[in-house]
């Protein structure tokens, strides 16, 4: 008996860590997230093995003028200025460091079409620290995202 | 002095165009290129995405063995067509997108083609490719995802299938 | 006899049972086309949702939507279109010097501007720049007739032969208090006189300058804010209220960009990356007049600064060259609000309070024409 409790329990462990261990620590990133103005929701997803985040939701998602959807207006390519901003992928090309960090990758701000190179560490599992600079890290501004979760 | 300035510039110019013209030619060869893109329902309304993984394969796109030294130097959209099985398969997509992607951490997503709105009955939608994207470095690279984002302007229960058929402009030497 | 392994080997056999049924548990997934949405969480509207981390808050930004860009490095030159000079008859404090008043011609005044301001803490809590800038303004000059300057005024001596600089240090603490307060903090210590480029003055003739503003930003493209500040833009020292107002307008075209009174601007925005502004600023320093190059020997020794303070009306046009290098073009009218050289009392200067506190007479008073101005920098802008 004792013998079976002690498998059970050693068992019940193992299948535990397993479930709670992330296929791949980069995947912790994935989720939605919101920006420190909560203008926006951006949604972190995976191509290949870089993780991207999508414009998912917009505090004004119509544009004042036309009242039709947002779109990448202040894009430099005018051939692009027509793809709607909800859906829009303002990060790219994440690739995982270690030690809970995301490098390599851009962030693009719609408001002037400006991109800037990025990197992303995440302080806490809900909670990241994206920093957008010009060149060096030093020209730069920390922006701080906290995860959503649908309301109970 | 002015002399010897016209001298050595003369000298240059000349090395410059003994360089260049002993470079081959640089030729141009229209690929096509066909890709399924598949959604699994259900889907929400909002941007989806679904990807094509896409091997880089020289010689059926250029239709010439690939020679020794051969070098693509730029390669660029002409045109991107998305049809469904039927024509109803386009309803309730508000947009389209097509964008490159790939695992190389030196290359960043690209936005390639638009379409928005969506306002084909056909069931065949015609996006406008950028002429500024230009994706040679892709094509280096044994392969790349091109990625669709269909735009749904309702929740959709069915699953959504397109083929892509893409006309690349490679020019090459 | 007994095998002392066999314990050890059932023990490795349950383990190595565990794990292969954990392993055979976890759902593999190497396809690399899957969605990554959580198929437990439907996320298809994205409006019912909340922090995930339930103790998290919102705070407001330092910025607005379409305020210009904050420069981060600025590689500048002002220049002033010619102007008359008249400077003041001038007595020495031991009475043994009369100086008689006297006039020139500046044919231009000009000098560079440097400026350099870098994030030290950019965070949604705090946001801490530190700064310093460099400014200098040569002058130069003629006599009355045409012909090439003979004066024996001392002021007019250092202007020529030195010009007047400011090296300064400064910093900005940005800290909100919620969505919508925020405090903001700007301190400044300057070094301003007719010291050369590479021989500055002692430390204790800094001078320092604050203002603390209290501020609210109802949304995206409103911010305002009271306060105080300690100044010299005046051309000497002054407790002035101070009044924050940006704004943009909803189709993103017109916005204001005020900090009263320092300076005030209406800006036209024709897109993101060309803005058009139409205003006025308000520059000002008290410069110690330190120098020995050129002036009478002794002159350093009268204790003297002058409180200089100008209005600039302009016209100012800034656009991105490519990226986050901008250029900013400039063109206007600059009006003289002051000139005056003060003397120190016990090496304290007097603080009028625009003439409520002390009316104390200046040493030195001095008449400067108005000239047309025009400026232009190199800029790296912040994200």
């Amino acid at each position: 008996m004792k013998k079976l409790t002690l498998f059970l329990m050693g068992l019940a462990l193992c299948i535990q860590a397993y479930a709670i261990m992330p296929s791949d620590d980069g995947d912790r990133l994935l989720g939605v997230w919101e920006p420190s103005n909560g203008r926006a929701r951006v949604k972190v997803e995976k191509i290949g093995s870089k993780y991207f985040g999508k414009i998912v939701w917009l505090k004004e998602p119509n544009d004042p003028k036309s009242g039709l959807p947002k779109t990448d207006m202040n894009n430099p390519d005018a051939n692009l200025r027509n793809v709607p901003l909800k859906g829009y992928r303002m990060l790219k090309d994440f690739v995982y460091q270690e030690n809970s960090q995301w490098s390599e990758g851009t962030i693009y701000d719609p408001l002037n079409g400006s991109t800037y190179s990025c990197t992303i560490k995440m302080t806490d599992p809900n909670t990241l620290d994206i920093r957008g600079y010009i060149g060096v890290s030093a020209f730069g501004r920390t922006d701080v995202w906290k995860r959503l979760a649908v309301k109970k | 002095m002015n002399l010897r300035k016209i001298t050595f510039g003369s000298l240059w110019g000349l090395l410059m165009l003994l360089i260049n013209g002993c470079q081959p030619e640089s030729q141009t060869h229209t690929a096509t290129m066909e890709s399924a893109f598949e959604w699994s329902g259900p889907l929400y309304e909002g941007s989806n995405p679904a990807q094509a993984l896409i091997k880089v394969d020289l010689a059926s796109l250029l239709g010439n063995p690939v020679q020794e030294g051969m070098k693509i130097t730029k390669v660029q959209l002409k045109s991107a067509e998305l049809s469904g099985d039927s024509a109803s398969d386009l309803n309730g997509i508000g947009s389209l997108v097509l964008s490159i992607a790939s695992d190389d951490p030196s290359l960043t997503m690209k936005e390639l083609a638009v379409l928005n709105p969506v306002t084909s009955s056909s069931g065949q939608a015609i996006l406008k490719p950028s002429p500024e994207a230009e994706v040679s470095d892709f094509f280096a690279q044994k392969e790349f995802y091109l990625v669709v984002d269909a735009g749904l302007s309702a929740d959709r229960d069915q699953n959504l299938r397109l083929t892509g058929k893409f006309q690349w402009e490679i020019q090459y030497r | 006899m007994n095998n002392p392994f066999k314990p050890c080997l059932k023990t490795i056999l349950l383990s190595l049972g565990c794990w292969a049924i954990a392993f055979l548990s976890q759902a593999q997934n190497t396809d690399s086309t899957k969605q990554e949405s959580s198929s437990d969480e439907d996320f298809s509207m994205y409006d019912n949702v909340g922090f995930a981390d339930e103790g998290a808050r919102r705070y407001c930004s330092p910025k607005i939507e379409g305020l210009s860009p904050a420069k981060l490095i600025s590689v500048g030159y002002d220049l002033q279109a010619g102007y008359g000079l008249g400077a003041g008859a001038f007595t020495s404090q031991d009475k043994t010097t009369n100086c008689p008043q006297d006039s020139v011609n500046v044919l231009n005044s000009r000098g560079l501007r440097l400026g350099f301001n870098i994030p030290v803490i950019s965070r949604t809590n705090l946001v801490w720049q530190m700064g310093a800038n460099y400014w200098e303004q040569r002058y130069f000059m003629e006599d009355p007739d045409g012909s090439a300057l003979k004066t024996e005024h001392p002021l007019l001596q250092t202007l020529s032969e030195n010009g007047l600089r400011t090296l300064g240090v400064s910093t900005t603490v940005f800290k909100p208090l919620d969505d919508k307060r925020f405090l903001l903090f700007q301190g400044s210590a300057d070094l301003n006189g007719d010291f050369s480029p590479l021989g500055l003055m002692p430390l204790k003739y800094l001078k320092y300058s604050a203002a603390l503003v209290y501020g609210l930003r109802p949304n995206e493209k409103k911010q305002w804010g009271l306060g105080l500040a300690r100044t010299y833009r005046v051309g000497e020292l002054n407790y002035i209220p101070v009044f924050l107002f940006n704004w943009t307008d909803p189709a993103n075209k017109w916005g204001t960009e005020i900090l009263f009174p320092a300076r005030a601007h209406v800006r036209y925005t024709i897109n993101p990356r060309n803005m058009l502004f139409g205003g006025f600023e308000l520059e000002g320093q008290s410069y110690r007049l330190w120098n020995t190059n050129g002036t009478p020997a002794k002159f350093r020794d009268e204790d003297l600064e002058i409180r200089r303070g100008e209005i600039r009306l302009r016209a100012l046009y800034e656009f991105s060259l490519k990226d986050f290098v901008w250029l900013s073009v400039q063109a206007g009218y600059r009006i003289n609000y002051r000139y005056e050289v003060d003397r120190l009392v016990d090496g304290q200067e007097i603080y009028r309070a625009f003439g409520l506190l002390s009316d104390a007479p200046y040493v030195m008073e001095n008449h400067l024409g108005n000239p047309l101005y025009f400026q232009i920098s190199l800029n790296l802008v912040s994200p």
